[in-house]
């Protein structure tokens, strides 16, 4: 058995892609899955356009240029991301492209539904017995057959139960069988009230579990693989003229659909974990969009549970792998205690709280320091970690006798800090920031750090009881950015000093309670 | 060393009409003292900017440059002062010219130990400044 285990997480549709953009910034700001080496994000979405889908496919790429630059990752970006392609490649140079991410669809471009269940080639003779339109009819409206697929499935799963299986034939799948090995994991992620998540989980479980025809099934049919399907969990803004998806109807979808997984999936047991995620109470509103460059919604705190949902399954995983088959777990979310206007780590159990207060707090600290006027700004060409011109007296004594002394520059410059490469790490940094405060507006709210920060008291994100800032985080980077474990010699891995100079300095500051 | 030091000053104050002032000042050891105020000033400033103090900004405020003023002024006070002692202990003009000459020779000798803290100052700065944390490359 492979020692690197591989997670194939598969988000289907815009929840999907959006539970992947809370796991991927999870991941950036240390948090680990237990049991597993390596992620492999996949998303199926007909909608190219999706704005969700777009930000996300974005933030794993640069997910996974920042990671390769940092050597031997400890915290922050320490989990491996890899494409199916990147997978692949051995040959020692990286090559990442957002689209590696994304399961690609074939004709949904630029038809109709009806175009593409070829529908005008159908008989449509009754007299003959052979009425097969008026069939189709039965399970597809006049709506559904003119409707455009460009932007996926508007809401209706019998649509996308007909066009993801065409799934079973794909290349990406092709790959997924032979990347396959023993001790591997599948994670599927839908929703339950849309188009494309609902039909995505039946249809990619038919596959894993019965298609002989993938290589490496023997493997596949009896891997671990866990669900999350969303229920309802936000409505969408009611607009008169456009009417293909109506939020209203969500909970009756969600009703039928749970009612066929539960006949089918969890009947038979074909997962071994499912988590149900929902939310009734203080729903947020969300644009009217059926898809394309508009749908584009806010993070929720829910989606960032089902995030926690990836990394109980992981952690869970191990204790039953050499177990038979036994009966789908199932699984859902709920908060320890109730709030009042938001959620913050208090409102967690203790389980989740540990897995993401420490990362989320430190990676706070190192995303405002970047991205705030009060940051790096005041420090860059002024501390003396920015600087490189240190010069020593008979250097080549010093290398003789005092060989720590002899070279006390620093590779974080100006230099460093204008490259596209920190400009490329700081794209992903403000994403980071707009996802936290998009959780803080919506509904529910979560904010985990009460409280407005500066320079002068932002580390007492990592310790409430702390009243110190930037300036102590500077101190602390001065002293250690001489330290061997803190350098590289390696070029082509720029962002390593920044990123173990930042770790240092910051576990320095947290303190026990969130540190443990 | 009290010679050697005599050696630098009298070489830029000596007058021969005031033998009797630079006499006085070598035999109370005068010149050493001069000396050692130089050396130790600046040593304990250039110690408390590299070694003690830990602000992390001084390259933005020029500080670093501030401290060079720093030592040389408690340099040129305590040379007033050494001097001014000497003067009232051991010398105690009573005719106006010599008055003025020794407050003058005081002057002069103040804005001495002014510079020439700056020379010991970057000795001290060039060995000290290895041994800092946050300052190592200032000035």
């Amino acid at each position: 058995m492979s020692n690197n285990k591989c997670l194939y997480i598969i988000g289907v549709g815009g929840t999907g892609s959006r539970v992947l953009r809370a796991f991927t910034l999870l991941l950036a700001s240390g948090c680990k899955l237990k049991n597993f080496q390596t992620v492999i994000p996949i998303i199926i979405d007909p909608d190219g356009n999706n704005g969700d889908f777009v930000k996300t496919r974005r933030l794993l790429n640069l997910y996974q240029k920042i990671r390769s630059k940092i050597e031997k990752p400890k915290f922050f970006f320490g989990q491996e991301i890899q494409s199916l392609k990147s997978l692949e490649q051995n040959d020692g140079i990286d090559r990442f492209n957002e689209s590696d991410f994304s399961f690609p669809l074939e004709e949904v471009d630029t038809q109709t539904f009806e175009q593409y269940i070829d529908f005008d080639s159908l008989n449509d003779r009754f007299e003959e017995s052979s009425d097969d339109k008026n069939f189709v009819r039965l399970f597809f409206s006049e709506q559904n057959l003119k409707s455009s697929l460009q932007v996926g499935f508007k809401g209706n799963p019998n649509m996308g139960t007909v066009v993801l299986n065409q799934i079973s034939h794909s290349e990406e799948f092709k790959k997924i069988g032979e990347s396959f090995n023993d001790g591997d994991a599948v994670f599927i992620i839908n929703s339950i009230f849309g188009g494309t998540g609902a039909a995505g989980l039946p249809v990619l479980l038919k596959n894993i579990r019965h298609n002989p025809k993938i290589s490496n099934h023997s493997k596949l049919k009896d891997a671990a693989v866990g669900a999350i399907t969303y229920l309802p969990y936000f409505s969408i803004a009611k607009k008169e003229s456009e009417k293909e998806i109506n939020s209203e109807t969500f909970q009756e979808k969600a009703k039928v659909a749970l009612s066929y997984y539960n006949r089918t999936i969890i009947g038979n047991n074909e997962l071994d974990s499912i988590y149900f995620i929902g939310n009734k109470t203080k729903k947020s509103f969300y644009d009217y969009s059926v898809g394309g460059r508009n749908q584009e919604n806010n993070a929720n705190f829910l989606e960032m549970v089902g995030a926690l949902a990836v990394m109980d399954f992981c952690e869970n995983v191990s204790i039953k792998k050499n177990k038979t088959k036994q009966k789908t777990e199932i699984k859902e979310f709920g908060l320890s205690k109730n709030y009042s206007e938001t959620i913050n780590f208090s409102h967690l159990n203790s389980n989740n709280r540990d897995s993401i207060q420490s990362p989320l707090s430190k990676f706070k600290v190192f995303v405002d320091y970047f991205i705030s006027d009060d940051g790096l700004k005041e420090s860059l060409n002024v501390c003396r970690w920015t600087k490189d011109n240190i010069r020593v007296i008979f250097p080549g004594l010093f290398k003789v006798f005092v060989p720590s002394l002899a070279n006390k520059d620093s590779s974080l410059t100006n230099e460093y800090f204008e490259t596209s490469d920190f400009e490329e790490l700081k794209n992903f940094l403000e994403s980071f920031a707009s996802w936290l405060g998009e959780m803080r507006r919506n509904e529910p709210g979560f904010y985990p750090f009460p409280g407005e920060f500066n320079r002068k008291n932002a580390l007492s994100i990592l310790d409430k009881n702390s009243s110190k800032g930037y300036t102590s985080l500077d101190q602390s980077n001065n002293t250690l950015i001489t330290k061997k474990r803190i350098r590289t010699h390696r070029r082509d891995k720029n962002h390593t000093t920044l990123f173990r100079l930042f770790e240092e300095s910051i576990e320095k500051y947290t303190s026990k309670d969130i540190a443990k | 060393m009290n010679q050697c030091f005599a050696l630098i000053y009298e070489s830029l104050f000596y007058n021969p009409e005031y033998q009797y002032v630079f006499d006085t000042i070598y035999n109370q050891e005068g010149y050493s003292q001069l000396g050692w105020s130089i050396i130790l000033s600046s040593l304990v400033v250039w110690l408390i900017f590299y070694v003690l103090i830990s602000n992390p900004y001084y390259t933005k405020r020029h500080w670093g440059w501030c401290f060079y003023l720093i030592q040389g002024s408690i340099a040129a006070v305590i040379c007033w002062i050494i001097l001014r002692r000497i003067v009232d202990a051991d010398i105690n003009p009573d005719d106006e010219t010599l008055k003025a000459y020794l407050t003058f020779l005081q002057i002069k000798m103040s804005i001495a130990n002014f510079f020439l803290t700056w020379i010991i100052g970057i000795l001290f700065v060039w060995i000290l400044k290895h041994f800092s944390t946050h300052n190592i490359h200032l000035p």
